[in-house]
């Protein structure tokens, strides 16, 4: 019968979030997988030199980080590089990580503050609203998904033309559902400006899809 | 009443105006109008789904990532990540080629200046006298070879630690020869 233990962690480090102690069997004593960890745990165990653990978290991460930055310029190769950007920003940041929000919010925070950063250096080019075709070859209902994918282009284009903060407003109240006392911390804003700053954001995509949706 | 301010037409969105001016929307067609109008882009933006990368795109944005966070330092050194192997290893070098420059000056200055040809560095720089030794043994010994790439895949121990053991073990001979491979990198030439 296998003597039984008491273990911090299997392995050298102990992740935050981990319950510091507890019984295994020296046998049979699981090592966790990185798939199974929570943020907090691959975040300190990144910062005790496991490298992996950042690809965990860059993987499990790297799809909703990459939306926001293609939301903010509307081009797959720019919202590549924003997003590669805020993930070596994230790696040079990581030991100030504190664990006080989570680290998706923290991630939302560093893409954000990447993309005002890049369009104040460059204009990134937008594309005509009406103008667009959208094909998806692999769509099941080619009808159904063209003028769906149609749409949905059309107001990534007008979102891509607001101005930067009513799109910075916009994306992470819409689709990173951020209160708005949040994201008046990550703008550097009151909330009032953020409520502002959506209003106006609405009102102008509004403007620029016209009246259809 | 008045109407519905900016912010307010924002907290009606959110599920979250006051009760007091949910009264005022329910008598002013203004209001509701402008709520309307301004729910109408949101719900378009909501169904605003992003064309999602292929298998292929994501994978070649891994090798990028990748090689972009092997040029950074470990986010675990804080005001430590100068030290980092990218960094400390040019110093590294550098600060060997100043101590094995600074005792041939010395040698040199012995032998009563710079009148006649004289070795840049020669096996007289390794003197177990001189102050060059163990400082040059402190500043390998900071080296974390394991972080250089050069190693992976070669099968050599690059434990911390090692490079300072590696050193201290060194001939005289093969110091020399360790002098001599740094000035060649660094363009120094020899006699």
């Amino acid at each position: 019968m296998a003597a039984e233990r008491t273990s911090n962690w299997p392995g050298t480090w102990a992740p935050v979030g981990v319950p510091v102690s507890r019984t295994v069997k020296s046998s049979d004593a699981p090592i966790p997988r990185l798939a199974d960890l929570d943020d907090a745990a691959l975040v300190a165990a990144t910062l005790d030199g496991r490298r992996e653990a950042f690809d965990e978290i860059v993987e499990r991460h790297r799809r909703v980080v990459y939306q926001l930055c293609y939301r903010f310029v509307n081009q797959p190769e720019d919202a590549a590089d924003l997003t590669q950007e805020t993930f070596v920003r994230a790696w040079r940041g990581l030991a100030k990580f504190r664990g006080q929000a989570a680290l998706s919010t923290w991630l939302h925070r560093i893409a954000v503050n990447v993309c005002l950063n890049r369009v104040a250096l460059k204009r990134l080019p937008t594309e005509p609203i009406d103008d667009r075709q959208f094909v998806d070859p692999g769509a099941r209902d080619p009808h159904g998904d063209l003028v769906r994918d149609e749409r949905a282009a059309r107001v990534r284009a007008a979102i891509a033309q607001l101005p930067p903060k009513q799109r910075a407003t916009l994306l992470l109240r819409v689709y990173q559902d951020m209160p708005h006392e949040e994201i008046a911390q990550v703008l550097g804003n009151t909330v009032g400006a953020v409520k502002a700053n959506f209003f106006h954001a609405l009102g102008n995509l509004r403007r620029l899809l016209g009246e259809q949706p | 009443m008045t109407h519905l301010r900016p912010d307010e037409l924002v907290d009606l969105l959110d599920g979250a105006l006051a009760p007091g001016r949910a009264a005022h929307l329910e008598t002013c067609d203004l209001c509701r109008e402008e709520a309307a109008r301004l729910a109408m882009p949101l719900d378009a933006a909501r169904g605003a789904g992003v064309p999602e990368p292929s298998e292929g795109e994501w994978a070649r944005f891994s090798t990028r990532l990748s090689s972009a966070i092997e040029a950074e330092p470990s986010p675990g050194w804080g005001w430590l990540s100068w030290l980092a192997p990218p960094v400390l290893v040019p110093i590294a070098g550098l600060a060997v080629l100043v101590f094995a420059l600074a005792v041939s000056v010395d040698r040199v200055a012995e032998r009563g200046g710079w009148g006649a040809p004289v070795a840049v560095v020669t096996d007289a720089a390794v003197d177990d006298e001189s102050d060059a030794w163990p400082a040059l043994v402190e500043v390998l010994a900071a080296l974390d070879l394991s972080e250089v790439d050069a190693f992976a895949g070669t099968g050599i121990d690059v434990r911390p630690g090692v490079s300072e053991r590696l050193v201290a073990g060194l001939s005289r001979e093969e110091f020399a020869t360790l002098q001599r491979l740094i000035e060649d990198e660094a363009g120094v030439a020899h006699p």
